[in-house]
């Protein structure tokens, strides 16, 4: 479980995320949605520990990791899938899963945990040999979350998934992420900018409008409130 | 200790106490001992070679490991010049100096490519080949044997037009020489050229937005350098008489390094001091002596780590880049100017004269290898609108900007400025047609002032050469002082004028973002390219920021920019276009943009959402 | 035409002494985008240390051995003193000074304690008389020991980075160091490993080249590390297979321009093609055109 209370992450002079409160609980998913410059971005940064905290605190299951560097953090079990796609571009599929899951907590083994991936998404067999960089946008999505899910992870911070990727495949990934969180019961957090795709399968809504928060609840909070439709304001 | 710095800088900078102290020592010279001033040469050709890296590293940033090449061949050009042609030192020097001069502005053709590592192996390599040379060509050099009989004062051999040349004599010479071009440099630092070589330090980007010439600066920073080496070389051997090639190893060139970081990267005052101590230690210090290696190698590895400043940062006021007595002028003119006028502070020298410039854009993609950032994109871009481009990240907001701001050329359509075309005009010319940008974070000298850093928009409006900048020609005062002016104006419009002579670094972001746009407008933009001018900025700034677009719009100035901030954009813009995936969507007011579904779909994902 | 052969096998030789260093360079530009600029002083380290205590009895193996194991210290200390410091508030040039001071340091450190003149190295490998015949030469074993040693140890080193769980940390380490640190790898132990590695390298291309030139003293090393840059530069700095290359294609040239023009260009035209690959393609033979989105 992740919780999150009253946090700002500054670059200098740039309030990048104002006094941010909020979380997410095992098994179930958080969106924070938000145009870009909103603060998405940032607020996962901080929280895995590349961004410094300017104020406010983070919890990891009860205890609070505030002051922890993010090699620690990363130890403790946050991965972290950052935005635009990032990936051992010359190493192969394979070392990029390796690598991931040496570096994880390592609770399942080795083989297990490849047969697992290759197993949900075939394609990555077949790429295991290949340069993680000459695979398309979608398989080096698959890649990416399963290093990430291979970790064996306590909390899993997606940033915006989604990102240039066909509807398809999103729906795929999408699909994949909501039956991880079921089955480990991971606390998962993910941005998007596409709002749609990511209300479909989150319980918790967070939206952010210039680093600060105009909107944190449940989903179902957030279509009762006939809110839903006023998403376009929160962005535009 | 501010108190202490601010007079030893008076006294440092105080052309009278400078003319006094020139005198103390030119007619004190005779009653020195023959050892102390034959040390005091030494420092003098020390504190020349030094200026040398003063140029080159301190304002221009490039790192050289080999400089001993450059002294090196002023030293062997004078000497082997004077030996074959018997010609005295006062033509000999000269020549020697030249040469070195074209060799290190040949040197900057592949020294200007290559990033900083490569610079240092390079430089090595230089250095290297140097030495080769002047221990193997036995004809030209004598070899390891050495140049012997070099014309020199001290050996008595120093005959100038039927003078013969007493070692007061040459320290004389060599004092007049050293203070001139200390005078020639401190002149040039305070000019457009001086400027410039900072700014190809910090950013070469920035620099090309303003207009300023990113190769032909460097080759001046290195064929001036090589000039100012060549001359100290060239004193040092008819100081010494004698010329053996060991005496220009890679150990002169960390010498002069250690010289001139000690004394402070840009800090000439700092360096002369440095320099003559430096000159004495080993002399007076025996121990230095035998500790010297282990002393240089304590220095560099520590000083620009721990004492950053160096000895010019200990005990005087940081270096000021604008002569103080023109600023003082220009800054009283323009104050009256604006008192007697009394016209609302919008500078008229940036009123768009003739007719605004519009942009037109035809077709324009731009593939990165396999990704195309821009899929056949065309716009106008309205004269003397302001106009907004937003999208969602990734869709190619940045990349049109750099392309109409000649950054790189697309990989295929075109960009009309004004009905011509511009697609292949790279940005340094684009600047000087009057289409000037900004960016996403400021890239500024952080040492420079506010006002020191606005001035460098005027570089491509004054035109005196660095020639004249260091003799500090009438030209030169009458364009600074013109630049100075409008500088001012500037700054008032932008309210910065209160900060105007504090270093930037020490400022917070909003002044920065505002030095920035203050360089841009003082470069005379016809358009104005702002990359999110309102991001990190408080309600106040944007307020500020957004009253300012305003009335530069007043002014005939058409703007384009880039935010993601909405609320910053309503009631500002005149059109907002939206970009998605390469591609525009939508074109139009802010209203209409907040309501086009696909916009929001482009923002949100299908409008799924909308009935959830 | 012997002459020729001999120079050729000579340059093969000393050129896998320069790729030896070169690939040491690598290592610590694959991580840190830095290379210690004072590695001539390490390589000298390690030969004075080596010989200085078989002069006192002790055995050449364990010479060696100490030898090394002092750099590969003095590489974890340049990291934590020149380089990291420099990196973080010395702007981007800072490293390049600081190391090379820190050479400098450690030269006149030697100087100091042990004095300047050279001083004999023992016969590690062979004997100078020890000879083997190829294709009809007679070839010193001393210069094919050292092309073997230099060889193998690329090659292992190679294997170890391509095949082993740590190597795979380092390389991914030197693509994107933001996405290592956040995935768990230890990128400060790998840093350090990386400049203890290339301290090792050096130290042991300076052995083979004392080795050859029988002695040293506090100067040496100097140019062999320009060679080394000369050779990183040609392959394509970050290359191993590249460094190779470019360090025999170096040595060659080296030897034939020294046997046919003058012994003293040998080194000279290695820095002339530096200067050269440099202005033409810096990202040398085997390297990646670097491309910016500005």
């Amino acid at each position: 479980m992740l919780e999150i209370t009253d946090l700002s992450v500054s670059y200098g002079a740039i309030k990048a995320v104002k006094n941010f409160s909020g979380g997410a609980k095992d098994g179930l998913i958080t969106a924070i949605l938000g145009a870009n410059g909103a603060g998405k971005s940032s607020l996962l940064r901080a929280i895995s520990g590349l961004n410094l905290i300017t104020s406010g605190s983070i919890k990891l299951d009860g205890t609070d990791i505030t002051r922890l560097g993010a090699h620690e953090r990363s130890r403790l079990g946050i991965a972290h899938a950052m935005e635009g796609r990032r990936l051992f571009r010359h190493l192969t599929v394979e070392e990029n899963l390796r690598l991931a899951w040496r570096f994880g907590t390592r609770r399942v083994l080795l083989k297990p945990a490849l047969d697992d991936v290759y197993a949900r998404f075939p394609i990555l067999a077949e790429k295991a040999k290949i340069h993680a960089g000459l695979l398309s946008g979608g398989q080096q999505q698959m890649m990416i979350l399963s290093c990430a899910t291979i970790r064996s992870p306590s909390v899993l911070l997606l940033d915006e998934p989604s990102l240039g990727l066909a509807p398809l495949i999103t729906t795929q990934i999408y699909q994949f992420i909501s039956d991880f969180a079921k089955s480990s019961n991971v606390a998962i957090m993910l941005s998007e900018q596409m709002a749609a795709i990511a209300l479909k399968v989150s319980t918790d809504v967070c939206v952010l409008r210039q680093g600060a928060s105009v909107f944190s609840g449940s989903k179902q909070s957030l279509i009762e409130q006939g809110r839903a439709g006023d998403l376009s304001s929160m962005y535009l | 200790m501010n108190s202490m710095r601010t007079l030893l800088t008076k006294l440092a900078t105080h052309p009278l106490a400078l003319l006094v102290l020139f005198v103390v020592v030119f007619f004190g010279a005779p009653y020195l001992r023959g050892a102390t001033l034959q040390i005091l040469s030494f420092a003098l050709v020390s504190i020349l070679f030094t200026q040398s890296i003063n140029v080159l590293t301190g304002m221009a940033g490039q790192i050289s490991l080999g400089h001993a090449a450059f002294f090196g061949i002023g030293a062997y050009g004078s000497a082997i010049i004077a030996k074959t042609f018997g010609l005295n030192l006062f033509l000999t020097i000269p020549v020697a100096a030249v040469v070195s001069s074209l060799i290190a502005y040949l040197l900057s053709y592949p020294a200007g490519r290559v990033k900083e590592v490569y610079l240092a192996m390079m430089t090595l390599g230089f250095g290297q080949i140097f030495l080769e040379v002047a221990r193997e060509w036995t004809d030209l050099t004598g070899g390891v044997m050495g140049l012997s009989g070099v014309p020199s004062a001290g050996l008595g051999t120093l005959i100038i037009l039927g003078h013969k040349f007493s070692t007061i004599d040459y320290f004389r010479v060599l004092l007049l020489i050293t203070a001139c071009s200390m005078i020639f440099i401190r002149n040039f630092s305070q000019s457009r050229l001086g400027r410039s070589l900072f700014v190809m330090h910090y950013s070469e980007l920035a620099a090309g937005s303003v207009g300023i010439a990113r190769r032909q600066t460097k080759q001046l920073a290195y064929a001036l350098s090589g000039l100012l080496a060549g001359i100290s070389g060239g004193f040092y051997a008819h100081l010494v008489g004698y010329l053996g090639p060991e005496s220009f190893a890679i150990s002169r060139s960390i010498e002069v390094l250690v010289v001139a970081i000690v004394g402070g990267l840009w800090s000439s005052a700092g360096q002369v001091i440095s320099a003559i101590f430096f000159t004495f230690l080993p002399e007076q210090l025996q121990l230095f002596a035998e500790y010297q290696f282990i002393a240089y190698g304590l220095i560099l590895t520590f000083t620009l780590i721990l004492f950053r400043q160096g000895i010019g940062g200990l005990l005087f006021l940081p270096p000021r880049f604008i002569r103080q007595a023109w600023l003082t002028t220009a800054v009283e003119q323009q104050r009256q100017a604006t008192a007697a006028n009394s016209q609302t502070n919008e500078p008229q020298f940036l009123k768009i004269q003739t007719v605004s410039a519009d942009i037109k854009v035809q077709e324009i993609t731009m593939r990165f290898g396999g990704l195309v950032a821009l899929n056949s994109v065309s716009l106008d871009i309205q004269a003397g609108h302001i106009t907004a481009l937003v999208g969602p990240n990734g869709s190619g907001k940045s990349t049109l900007v750099n392309i109409i701001a000649g950054v790189f050329p697309p990989t295929s359509g075109q960009v009309f400025l004004q009905g011509s075309d511009v697609t292949a005009q790279a940005d340094v010319e684009m600047a000087k047609k009057g289409v000037v940008r900004t960016f996403q974070d400021p890239r500024l000298v952080p040492h420079f002032t506010v006002r020191e850093n606005i001035m460098l928009g005027a570089h491509a409006m004054m035109h005196y050469t660095w020639l004249e900048a260091g003799l500090s020609m009438p030209r030169v005062r009458l364009q600074e002082a013109q630049a100075l002016e409008q500088c001012n104006e500037i700054l008032q419009l932008l309210d910065i004028e209160a900060v105007a002579d504090q270093a930037v670094e020490s400022l917070p972001y909003g002044y920065r973002r505002m030095t920035e746009l203050g360089r841009a407008l003082l470069a005379r933009p016809k358009i104005i390219l702002l990359d999110e001018p309102a991001a990190g900025l408080s309600d106040v700034e944007m307020t500020r920021l957004a009253e300012i677009l305003v009335k530069l719009k007043h002014l005939g100035i058409t703007v384009l920019l880039i935010e993601h901030h909405m609320d910053f954009l309503t009631g500002l813009v005149d059109e907002v276009v939206v970009l998605d995936s390469g591609s525009i969507i939508f074109k139009g007011d802010m209203l209409g943009m907040r309501q086009d579904p696909k916009v929001i779909a482009a923002y949100l994902g299908d409008d799924e959402v909308q009935h959830a | 035409m012997d002459f020729f052969l001999s120079l050729v096998i000579a340059g093969a030789c000393v050129g896998s002494v320069y790729a030896l260093v070169a690939v040491g360079l690598n290592l610590t530009f694959w991580t840190t985008k830095t290379l210690n600029f004072g590695q001539g002083a390490v390589m000298m380290l390690c030969a004075i240390s080596t010989a200085l205590l078989t002069a006192q009895g002790i055995s050449n193996g364990v010479g060696v051995i100490a030898g090394v194991a002092i750099v590969a210290l003095v590489g974890v200390i340049v990291e934590r003193i020149a380089v990291r410091p420099a990196l973080k508030t010395a702007g981007s040039m800072g490293w390049v000074i600081a190391t090379l001071g820190f050479g400098i340091l450690l030269q006149g450190i030697t100087s100091k304690f042990f004095g300047s003149q050279a001083i004999p190295f023992p016969e590690v490998l062979f004997t100078v008389q020890d000879v083997i015949d190829i294709g009809g030469q007679n070839i010193s074993l001393q210069y094919v020991s050292i092309f073997v040693v230099s060889i193998l140890i690329i090659v292992v080193l190679e294997g170890l980075t391509r095949y082993t769980v740590l190597g795979t940390a380092i390389r991914g380490t030197a693509q994107d160091m933001e996405l290592a640190i956040v995935q768990g790898l230890p990128v400060n132990l790998i840093v350090s490993g990386s400049f203890v590695l290339s301290s090792i390298l050096a130290g042991i291309a300076g052995i083979l080249t004392a080795q050859i030139s029988g002695t040293v003293d506090p100067a040496f090393g100097f140019e062999l590390v320009l060679m080394g840059f000369v050779a990183a530069v040609l392959g394509g700095m970050g290359s191993s297979a590249g460094a190779l290359i470019g360090g025999i294609i170096v040595g060659i040239i080296g030897k034939l321009v020294g046997g046919y023009i003058s012994t003293a260009a040998e080194h000279g035209i290695a820095f002339a093609l530096l200067i050269a690959m440099l202005a033409l393609r810096p990202e040398g033979f085997f390297g990646r055109a670097e491309v910016s989105k500005a």
